[in-house]
């Protein structure tokens, strides 16, 4: 019931969901707080705009002044000189900068137009007319108008302004509304914004002065008494954004409505503070207009709060949304990984059990044994299920109780074993047979692996067994076969030695008093058939003597009763030696005997008679399996290893590879025409062959049939005497053993 | 193109911090000025005018200087031959603006050589009107020199409202000829007869200057073109000699008159160097209007009044500028 309901409550779904509410109320907390002004940063943003207002009144004030100062110059003039009205004005521009112009423009009418143009041209006004602005241009026209008011002061005096001296205000729509306004009423009138070629975009600000020494007091006397105009020329950006540098908390811009028909704002700039250019993610600026004229053109401020004002509103949302948010986050990623770990506990629950499943599966088809133990040595599970008749020995080997078992173990193996038990060891391959019931005894190999915690704590053994029955009794019949193999060989070869001993006396005897009678020494035989028949006796005698002699040293070295006696020998003088043996049976064959060796070669740590036997007896086979007119040639030489090497190479008859296996059998002689021709006992290659042996070295026949011989005997290189004479430490009775 | 190829020389220059730059930027700081002008160093009204132009200039443009050296290069011949070696500068150096000062910069070398030529010129000091040297020019502007003549002579007759007569005294130069005409005209302007003499030599200016007493008011004009001028000897006769109202248009000439409504030559330089600014932003000589002088000082002289017992209003020796503080 437990499961299923943490199943239940644990659905992915509902952990989403329970994580999407949780947040959206946090979010839902946070527009509340902002919505109640929480931190009162509204009310500061109030304040600051609030501020804004008066310093913009108070600079407003500044330009009401500084006309009505100008203005109430020409009132209390009689003659006021252009100069002076430029020096009041020079003056006046140094104290108020944010004013980027002053000028006076005097009422004049259309028939005095050509008069005022000369007298200006003529006081060094050279291209002077009058002109006014369109499309950007300035234009020597005035519209046909009867009144002008052309700008004929102005300051500050330069290049980019004077192309304002002589510029008609009138005809210029946007201006002549304020300039109307400010003639009627007498008061300030502020213009809409007009484009002014190579200057940009001006307000101009203006204020009349009218003929006598007061201004009139009706709006029809100032329209008839007007003397002239005087105007701020005003940078919209420069005048405001002196004033906006002390407010670098807001983005303010400042719109114009240009036509009161419409009520389309239009931007003349934006002032953004670079501090302001990145704003709050989520939260909304304060928003306040302030209008700075009522009626046509309306001039308004936008003014956005930044994000200083926001900051407390954008702290309240990290505080309720971001920790909030990150809450959920750790309580649904704890669900999930609480839900995901159950999952995964499942699966591996399942899959454990497969391959339990799989294991035992495997372990019972298994021909071999597997167990495990506890970790006090006592069996918990054997694939021979239930415990076969295999455990119980296994049991008490484990536990050292094979003592009272029938287990029947080497001594020193049950002792490693008990050694590697006590140490938590692995071990391997331990064999011992046991009596399981009635039946014969059957051998087991045990190998066993300790198991550890993950603490490192000695848990018990799994291990495997396995039935080497047969394979331990075939083993051991081989090993009884070899030994009683090797029994019967030397036996023979005693049999063989000493039968050679006892045939050899009667033959000296044979021998001996054949060649008496063949000599005749004693007295004529008489009959010739006496004396071939003596010499007969003696030939057989001889062939006798030798086949005992080559059996009798081959039968001492098979029996291990034959030694070398070793010494240094003079290889070139040794074999010149038994040239002049062998030489007759070459001369008598017809044979070539050729010899390729120097006098250089090295000495020979070696046995010298048997080295002169293996010579005599591969030279004489040689030079009997060669036909008349063919070449043995015997070649010495050290290899580059060191090794001696002997080399008697023939054009013989030659073997092939069955008779070359045939040759080095005992008594293998080939049955070939030269065979019968020379006789011999066939031991002579075995004979060599063993001779070599016994000297570490080997025999080596290669032949090819009808081609010829040739047989290797390579002796090993600690034979070799050293340049200085002496022998390598390796020559040894153990290493030539 | 020499922008372009100056560019990474004024990169460099920032970036090793070895030479400030100017706000105007890189780009403009590499501009060049050249300023022509018809007199000499050391000439009070050329200075005047190469101040106010130095200090407007001053950082937005590379500035050079050529004096032609009229005031003693006289004859016609030597004055074409230093507008030459101003046009060999000009062509060499090949500036971005060129400012004159003065009728024979102008004379010389903008009308036979520049007129409508690409490169802009602006002139400064132009006696009077430009029309003579057929200004305006597609690519020339500038501020013309209008001597405070009427304001001047009102101011007399404000102290002498009995003006009849009036007699003009300069130098016997082309320049004073022209003046003395203003002078006239303004005259006939005001509705006085001006009697005049323009003489060569220091004891002739103060044989005609003791003449001039037997009038209503004495103008002086420029004594540049009398070689033999003796400030000292010139002073002490105007002390001795002087016994009626003298007026003058030149700063210059303040020590030998009593009351002086004159230009500011640092006005033309200023003015200049501002139009080539705006030039080398990139506004058409043409857009520029001629324009002529605007500022005035308004000096008296308290010894000379002294001397001659002359009572001038109060409000003007209040407002005036006093030579003796200068000297």
């Amino acid at each position: 019931m437990s499961e299923i309901r943490n199943r239940w409550l644990f659905k992915t779904s509902d952990v989403v969901g329970f994580t999407v509410f949780a947040c959206l109320t946090c979010v839902s907390l946070a527009m509340l707080a902002i919505w109640l002004d929480l931190g009162a940063s509204k009310t500061a943003f109030e304040e600051r705009v609030s501020s804004l207002q008066r310093t913009l009144a108070q600079q407003f004030g500044n330009t009401d002044a500084i006309l009505t100062s100008l203005a109430g110059l020409h009132h209390s003039s009689d003659n006021i000189k252009a100069h002076e009205f430029a020096g009041q004005s020079r003056e006046l521009l140094a104290a108020y900068p944010f004013v980027d112009a002053i000028v006076q423009a005097n009422v004049l009418e259309g028939q005095d137009r050509e008069a005022f143009e000369d007298r200006m041209r003529s006081n060094g006004f050279v291209q002077f007319s009058l002109n006014e602005h369109r499309d950007g241009e300035i234009k020597n026209s005035t519209l046909g108008r009867n009144i002008h008011l052309p700008i004929v002061v102005l300051e500050p005096f330069d290049p980019i302004n004077a192309s304002l001296i002589g510029y008609d205000m009138l005809s210029n729509p946007h201006l002549a509304d304020a300039l109307a306004t400010a003639i009627a009423s007498g008061q300030v009138a502020i213009s809409n914004s007009v484009t002014l070629p190579n200057i940009g975009e001006r307000i101009f600000v203006f204020k009349a002065f009218y003929l006598g020494y007061t201004s009139p007091t009706t709006e029809s006397l100032r329209k008839i008494q007007t003397s002239g105009i005087i105007a701020l020329v005003i940078d919209p950006r420069h005048f405001l954004e002196k004033i906006f540098r002390d407010y670098s908390d807001l983005e303010i811009t400042f719109l114009v409505n240009r036509d009161a028909s419409d009520n389309i704002d239009r931007m003349l700039f934006n002032y953004v503070p670079a501090q302001l250019s990145a704003r709050l993610p989520f939260i909304n600026a304060f928003v306040s207009r302030i209008p700075l004229t009522e009626k046509n053109p309306s001039f308004t401020l936008e003014i956005r709060s930044s994000p200083r004002f926001e900051q407390i509103r954008f702290w309240l949302v990290i505080l309720l949304v971001v920790i909030g948010a990150v809450g959920c986050g750790f309580l649904g990623l704890a669900i999930w990984q609480k839900r995901a770990g159950q999952l995964r506990s499942d699966e591996d629950e399942r899959v454990l059990r497969e391959n339990e499943i799989k294991f035992r599966d495997f372990a019972e088809i298994a021909s071999d044994l597997f167990w495990s133990t506890d970790r006090d040595l006592q069996i918990d599970y054997s694939s021979d299920e239930p415990f076969g008749l295999s455990v119980l020995p296994l049991q008490a080997l484990l536990t050292g109780e094979e003592s009272s078992s029938t287990i029947r173990i080497s001594g020193h193996i049950a002792r490693q074993l008990a050694d590697d038990l006590k140490n938590h060891r692995p071990f391997r391959d331990i064999r011992y047979s046991c009596n399981d019931g009635d039946g014969p005894a059957k051998w087991w190999a045990v190998s066993g692996k300790p198991t550890f915690d993950s603490d490192g704590n000695f848990c018990g053994y799994r291990g495997t067994g396995r039935d080497v029955t047969k394979e331990t009794e075939a083993r051991h019949a081989l090993i009884e076969s070899k030994e009683e193999a090797e029994i019967a060989n030397r036996s023979k070869s005693e049999f063989i030695a000493n039968m050679s001993h006892e045939l050899r006396t009667p033959l000296n005897a044979i021998i001996g008093f054949s060649e008496v009678l063949q000599s005749e020494r004693l007295g004529a035989l008489g009959s010739e058939r006496y004396r071939s028949y003596a010499f007969d006796i003696h030939n057989s005698g001889n062939h006798l003597l030798s086949l005992i002699n080559d059996i009798l040293d081959l039968s001492k070295v098979e029996s291990g009763f034959d030694d070398l006696n070793e010494e240094k020998i003079n290889v070139a003088e040794v074999v010149r030696a038994l040239i002049v043996l062998i030489k007759p049976h070459a001369v008598k064959g017809d044979v070539t005997l050729e010899l390729d060796f120097g006098d250089d070669l090295p000495p020979l740590y070696a046995d010298e008679r048997k080295i002169k036997q293996i010579l005599v007896n591969i030279l004489s086979n040689a030079i009997k399996f060669t036909r008349p007119g063919g070449v043995v040639t015997l070649r010495i030489h050290c290899l580059p290893s060191g090794e001696y090497e002997f080399q008697v190479h023939d054009n013989g008859i030659g073997m092939t590879p069955e008779d070359v296996e045939k040759a080095l059998l005992k008594f293998g002689q080939i049955d070939s025409e030269l065979n019968r021709k020379y006789d011999g006992t066939g031991l002579g290659l075995p004979l060599s062959k063993s001779l070599t042996e016994l000297h570490g070295g080997v025999l080596e026949i290669d032949s090819l049939k009808n081609r010829g011989t040739t047989v290797t005997i390579r002796l090993p290189a600690f034979r070799t005497m050293l340049p200085d004479g002496s022998v390598t430490e390796e020559i040894s009775a153990d290493t030539v053993l | 193109m020499r922008t372009a190829k100056w560019l990474p020389v004024a990169l460099g220059l920032t970036i090793l911090g070895s030479a400030p730059v100017a706000a105007i930027g890189a780009g403009e700081t590499e501009k060049k000025c050249l300023f022509v002008s018809s007199y000499h160093q050391g000439y009070e009204w050329s200075d005047g005018v190469e101040r106010g132009l130095r200090a407007v200039l001053e950082g937005k443009c590379e500035y050079r200087q050529f004096d032609m050296d009229t005031k003693h290069r006289k004859s016609t011949r030597e004055k074409e031959q230093s507008a030459l070696e101003a046009k060999a500068i000009i062509e060499s150096w090949k500036p971005d603006v060129v400012i004159t000062a003065d009728d024979n910069a102008a004379k010389y070398l903008i009308e036979p050589y520049y007129r409508d030529h690409h490169l802009p010129f602006v002139f400064a000091g132009v006696n009077w009107t430009a029309k003579e040297y057929g200004f305006p020019y597609s690519n020339v502007t500038g501020m013309i020199e209008v001597a405070p003549i009427v304001p001047m002579l009102e101011s007399a007759m404000d102290i002498v409202p009995k003006l009849r007569r009036a007699f003009y005294l300069g130098a016997d130069t082309l320049t004073e000829q022209k003046n003395m005409e203003r002078f006239r005209e303004a005259a006939d302007q005001l509705g006085f007869m001006l009697e005049w003499a323009l003489v060569d030599s220091v004891e002739k200016w103060l044989q005609v200057y003791e003449q001039a007493q037997e009038t209503d008011l004495v103008i002086l004009g420029s004594n540049a073109g009398i070689n033999d001028w003796d400030a000292d000897r010139a002073r002490a006769g105007v002390l001795e000699l002087t016994r009626k109202l003298s007026v003058t248009n030149h700063d210059w000439m303040m020590p030998f008159a009593i009351i002086g409504v004159t230009k500011v030559a640092e006005e033309q330089g200023e003015w200049a160097g501002k139009a080539a600014i705006a030039i080398l932003g990139g506004i058409a000589p043409s857009a520029i209007p001629i324009v002529p002088n605007n500022r005035r000082d308004i000096w008296v002289n308290p010894k000379i009044i002294n001397a001659a017992s002359i009572t001038l209003p109060v409000s003007m020796m209040r407002k005036a500028k006093k030579v003796l503080l200068l000297e």
